[in-house]
C-alpha cells in the first residue's frame, strides 16, 4: 500500500507542522488573554469577579457570529458557482461555530445564575434562547448534511440551511429580545463609545484577537482534515475505476 | 401572469386531493380539538384561566399543526413522485412551491377555523377580528418557510427529525411577535390599537415579506437539481 | 467567584477538549 514516508518530500506531514505551530501559537495568545483577564483587567466595582466572564463569554459570541457567517458566504459560494471549496469550508465553520456558541451559552448561563439570581424555570431570557436557537439552527445544517442524498444533493440543500439560517439570525434576535430580556445593554458598542474603563476594553480586545486566532486555527484545521478525506475518496474511487476498466487476464 | 396562473394551479391540485382523499384536514381537524381538551384538563383551565393562557395554547397548538400539515404536503409528492413531474414542466419551481405553500396555507387556515371558535367556546378566549387577522398574517409566513423546510427534509433520510429541528427555531420570530400582538388583541385593542400598540402587526407583516421573499428564493435550489 | 472559576472551567475543557481532539484528527494518517 503507498504509505508516504516522512521526509522532506512529505507535504502532508509539512502542512500538519504548521498548523500544529499555529495552533501553538494560538494557544499562546490564549494564554496571554488569560493573564489579561484575570490580571491586567480591574475588577468590576457592582459585579465583582463574576464579571470576568464577560470577556471570553462576548469573545466566543462573536467568533461564533463569525463562523456563521463564513458558513453563509461558503454557502452562498456552492449555490452560485458550485464551489467544493465553499462547502468544506462551511462545514467546517459549522463544526467550530457549533462550539463556540456552546461555550458562549454555558458560560452566559453560567454568569446569570449568581449576577440575576436567575432560575431557569421561572424566566426565560432573549439572548440564552436566541443563542439555543442559533445552536439548533447549525446543528440543523450539520445533520441535513449528514442525511441528505450524499454528494451535490446534500451540499445543495445544506447549502440553503446556511443561507436561511444566517438570515435568521439577527431575526430572531430581536424578535425575542424586543419581547423580553434581562440581558445587559450593548457595553462595547453603546453610543457615544464603550462604557467600561479602557483597561477592560484592552482586556476585551486581547481576549477577542486570542480567540479569533483560536477559531481560525481550528477551522483550517478542519478544513484541511476534510478535504484529505475528500481527496482520499476521490482516490479510491479513480482506482476502483482503473481497475474495472483494466482487461480481463492481466 | 404566468406565476400566478402555475401557483394556483398547483394550489387548486392539492386542495382538490385533499377533499377528496380528505387525509390531512380531518386529522388536522382532530388534532386541534383533542390538543384544546388536554389543555383544558392539564391547565385546569376555567373562565379566568382559560383567557389568560389562550396566546400560549393557541401558538402551542399552531405550531404542532403546522408541522403536520407541512410534513405532509411533501411527503404525499414524493410518494408518488409527481413533485419530479411537475419540475419537468416549464412551470418553474418557484411558481410550484407557491402553489404547495399556498395550498398549506389553506389548509391550515381551515384548521384556525375549528381551532379559534373551539377556544373562544371552551376556554373563553376572546377572539376578536385583530385575533384573528394576527393569526392569519403569522400563518402565511410560518407555512411558507414550513413549506421550504418540508421539501428540504423530505429528500432526506430523517425527514420527521429534520422539519421540526428546521422549522422552530426559524419559526421563534413568529410565535413571540404573534403572540404578543394576539396577547394585545385579545385584551381589548383591537383594529383601533394599530398605531403604537400596533406595532405587533406591523413587525410580523415584515416578518412576512421577508420569510415569502427568502424562501421564494431558496426554493429554486431545494426543489430543482 | 466559584461560578468564575465554573464559567471558565467549562470554556477550557471545551476548547481545550475540541483542539486536542483536532489536531489527532489532522495527524492521523489515512493509508490507502
Amino acid at each position: 500500500m503507498a504509505e508516504v514516508p516522512p521526509g522532506p518530500t512529505d507535504p502532508e506531514g509539512a502542512e500538519n507542522r504548521r498548523l500544529t505551530a499555529l495552533a501553538g501559537v494560538a494557544v499562546a495568545a490564549m494564554l496571554v488573554a488569560g493573564w489579561a483577564i484575570f490580571v491586567y483587567a480591574p475588577q468590576d466595582a457592582l459585579q465583582g469577579p463574576v464579571q470576568r466572564i464577560f470577556y471570553l463569554h462576548v469573545a466566543s459570541a462573536v467568533a461564533a457570529f463569525g463562523c456563521f457567517a463564513v458558513v453563509l458566504l461558503g454557502s452562498l459560494a456552492f449555490l452560485w458557482r458550485g464551489s467544493l471549496v465553499g462547502d468544506r469550508l462551511g462545514r467546517a465553520a459549522a463544526h467550530v461555530g457549533l462550539v463556540f456558541t456552546t461555550v458562549t451559552f454555558l458560560m452566559g448561563v453560567v454568569w446569570a445564575k449568581p449576577i440575576w439570581n436567575w432560575d431557569p424555570t421561572r424566566t426565560w431570557d432573549a439572548r440564552l434562547t436566541s443563542t439555543a436557537a442559533l445552536w439548533v439552527i447549525y446543528a440543523g445544517y450539520l445533520l441535513v448534511r449528514r442525511l441528505a442524498p450524499p454528494g451535490r444533493t446534500a451540499m445543495r440543500l445544506a447549502a440553503v440551511v446556511g443561507v436561511i439560517g444566517f438570515v435568521d439570525v439577527p431575526v430572531v434576535y430581536f424578535s425575542v429580545e424586543w419581547w423580553r430580556t434581562l440581558h445587559p445593554g450593548p457595553v462595547l458598542t453603546a453610543p457615544g463609545g464603550p462604557a467600561m474603563p479602557a483597561p477592560m476594553v484592552v482586556a476585551y480586545l486581547v481576549t477577542q484577537a486570542a480567540v479569533g486566532l483560536l477559531c481560525g486555527v481550528l477551522v483550517a484545521i478542519h478544513y484541511r482534515v476534510q478535504a484529505r478525506r475528500d481527496a482520499a475518496l476521490a482516490r479510491a474511487v479513480a482506482a476502483q475505476l482503473e481497475l474495472a476498466s483494466a482487461p480481463e487476464g492481466r | 401572469m404566468r406565476f400566478a396562473g402555475v401557483m394556483l394551479a398547483v394550489a387548486a391540485k392539492d386542495l382538490r386531493c385533499e377533499l377528496r382523499g380528505k387525509e390531512l384536514l380531518p386529522a388536522l381537524t382532530q388534532f386541534v380539538v383533542l390538543s384544546l381538551v388536554i389543555a383544558g384538563f392539564a391547565f385546569d383551565l376555567d373562565a379566568s384561566s382559560g383567557p389568560r393562557l389562550s396566546p400560549g395554547i393557541l401558538w402551542l397548538v399552531l405550531v404542532f399543526a403546522g408541522l403536520l400539515a407541512f410534513g405532509r404536503t411533501f411527503a404525499a409528492e414524493r410518494d408518488v413522485g409527481s413533485l419530479e413531474a411537475m419540475l419537468l414542466t416549464p412551470a418553474g419551481a418557484p411558481a410550484i412551491f407557491a402553489g404547495k405553500a399556498l395550498g398549506a396555507t389553506v389548509l391550515l387556515v381551515a384548521c384556525e377555523a375549528v381551532l379559534l371558535p373551539a377556544m373562544a367556546v371552551f376556554l373563553a378566549s376572546p377572539i376578536s377580528p385583530a385575533v384573528v387577522a394576527t393569526v392569519l398574517l403569522a400563518t402565511v409566513g410560518m407555512a411558507w418557510l414550513g413549506c421550504l423546510f418540508a421539501a428540504l427534509a423530505a429528500q432526506t433520510r430523517a425527514r420527521e427529525l429534520l422539519l421540526p429541528v428546521l422549522a422552530l427555531p426559524l419559526w421563534i420570530p413568529f410565535v413571540v411577535v404573534g403572540s404578543r400582538a394576539v396577547q394585545v388583541a385579545m385584551s381589548g385593542g383591537g383594529f383601533g390599537a394599530w398605531a403604537p400598540a400596533g406595532q405587533p402587526y406591523a413587525v410580523l407583516l415584515d416578518f412576512d415579506i421577508l420569510f415569502l421573499v427568502v424562501s421564494s428564493l431558496a426554493a429554486r435550489f431545494v426543489l430543482d437539481d | 467567584m466559584t461560578y468564575l472559576v465554573l464559567g471558565y472551567a467549562i470554556a477550557v475543557v471545551i476548547l481545550g477538549g475540541f483542539l486536542a481532539g483536532s489536531l489527532i484528527q489532522l495527524h492521523h494518517r489515512h493509508h490507502e
